[in-house]
């Protein structure tokens, strides 16, 4: 688990709040309004990499088994394609026997054979 | 035209082949457990992205009111504009949060697929067929020899192919089944392990993060509108900021009911996947032997006085 992005994500977090705190304050000099909003946004830009960090490394985290899923899937199918191959292969089987029976009943009939 | 020993000697190599394959079907409660996990994964796909989905609207509301908390309008601008984008961005990692999942989901399909019953059902057809040219023939060779040949031999035949044929497949599909089972149980136990850990530990300490932030906002704005001018006590506008404080903290707390459900959902998952491995094991206790040969029983039952024309049945 990232526990350092996200421990990070808290301190910068904790440090947005204390400036926006010092931002409502009414005795805040004109003069520093500008910077401490310029420290807002930096601070913001790093808050949303640091959530994209720890969002990226949860999604790495879910997908640790999706190689080994995979290759099971993919045999799987393979078993699957065989199951059904063998299944027409025995129809197949059958329809020729059924051919030759008729050709041996139409051979009898027409006196060839018996 | 087959001699009547021939016959007799295919008919019991197939009768053998049915009673040696039939012990390692399975039985219809197991096929049962795997639709039903099949259908759970599928049901159960969505969940994770929806928790991300839901924070990423929560983070967006909270990056909205910090927008709201500056006072330059290029400061309040750029906020905003991160807003959004931070909002996309979620939006795009929230469905990278169902693939493993997904992947379960497609395990759950293939799983029921092997264990349907369409290969061993798709040689019905030629099966009968073949059966109704038997009859005819064996009808014309009594016609033209003077023979007395059973007239349904050829069907009765054909059904006993049919028969070995579906045990056959349906064997093939065990052994497969059994083996995927077997394998995919510790990968399943790893991903729904994951799932926890992400939700338990990661998501929600994002929340618990922008819930404290957005207490935090919410609780200075709300005194901000309290404090505003006007009469003491009660007005629309008052109501509208209790109203909707009470809206969002109901967000939180059902975004993170949300969670804990996704959480217990992906033990569910883990211990449905157990169930059916340990359900493929039991196979060889009692019960499950019963239920087998019960199974078994109905279907050779139909053809019981066919076997008992061409082998000695115990």
């Amino acid at each position: 688990m990232n526990t350092e992005t996200l421990n990070a994500l808290k301190q910068v977090n904790g440090q947005i709040n204390q400036l926006h705190d010092e931002l409502r304050d009414p005795s805040l000099p004109q003069g520093e309004i500008g910077p401490i909003e310029d420290a807002i946004d930096a601070l913001e830009a790093m808050r949303d990499i640091l959530i994209h960090e720890a969002l990226q490394s949860m999604v790495d985290q879910l997908n640790q088994t999706n190689a080994r899923l995979q290759a099971v899937l993919t045999r799987m199918q393979g078993v699957s394609d065989r199951l059904d191959r063998i299944s027409a292969a025995i129809r197949k089987v059958s329809d020729v026997i059924s051919a030759l029976v008729q050709i041996t009943q139409k051979a009898m009939s027409a006196g060839l054979l018996g | 035209m087959m001699h009547p020993f021939y016959f007799r000697i295919t008919v019991v190599c197939l009768a053998g082949s049915l009673l040696c394959s039939s012990c390692a079907v399975l039985t219809d409660s197991q096929v049962k457990n795997i639709n039903v996990f099949a259908t759970t994964t599928k049901a159960y796909c969505g969940f994770p992205s929806a928790v991300v989905k839901q924070y990423a609207d929560l983070d967006q509301t909270l990056a909205i009111m910090k927008a709201a908390d500056v006072r330059d309008f290029q400061h309040v601008q750029n906020q905003l504009n991160r807003a959004r984008s931070g909002f996309q961005d979620k939006m795009s990692s929230a469905a990278n949060f169902d693939l493993s999942l997904q992947m379960i989901q497609k395990y759950g399909a293939l799983l029921a697929k092997l264990s349907c019953d369409d290969p061993a059902n798709n040689l019905r057809d030629p099966s009968e067929d073949l059966g109704e040219n038997l009859d005819n023939a064996v009808a014309l060779f009594n016609q033209k020899t003077g023979s007395h040949l059973n007239a349904s031999l050829g069907s009765d035949l054909s059904k006993l192919i049919l028969l070995v044929g579906q045990r056959l497949t349906r064997r093939a599909q065990t052994v497969a089944l059994k083996q995927f089972i077997e394998e995919v149980d510790p990968v399943i136990a790893a991903a729904t392990a994951n799932i926890e850990d992400v939700m338990n530990n990661g998501v929600k300490e994002l929340w618990r993060q922008d819930s404290a932030d957005f207490e935090n906002f919410a609780r200075v704005m709300l005194e901000h509108e309290l404090a505003a001018g006007g009469a003491p006590g009660i007005s629309l506008n008052r109501f509208e900021a209790a109203r909707w404080y009470y809206d969002q903290l109901t967000v939180y707390r059902d975004a993170d009911a949300l969670r804990a459900q996704v959480v217990q959902a992906a033990v569910s998952l883990r211990n449905a996947h157990a169930a059916l491995l340990a359900d493929i094991h039991q196979k060889k206790q009692l019960k499950e032997l019963v239920a087998e040969t019960k199974q078994f029983i109905t279907d050779v039952q139909p053809l019981g006085p066919l076997l008992s024309h061409y082998i000695k049945l115990p």
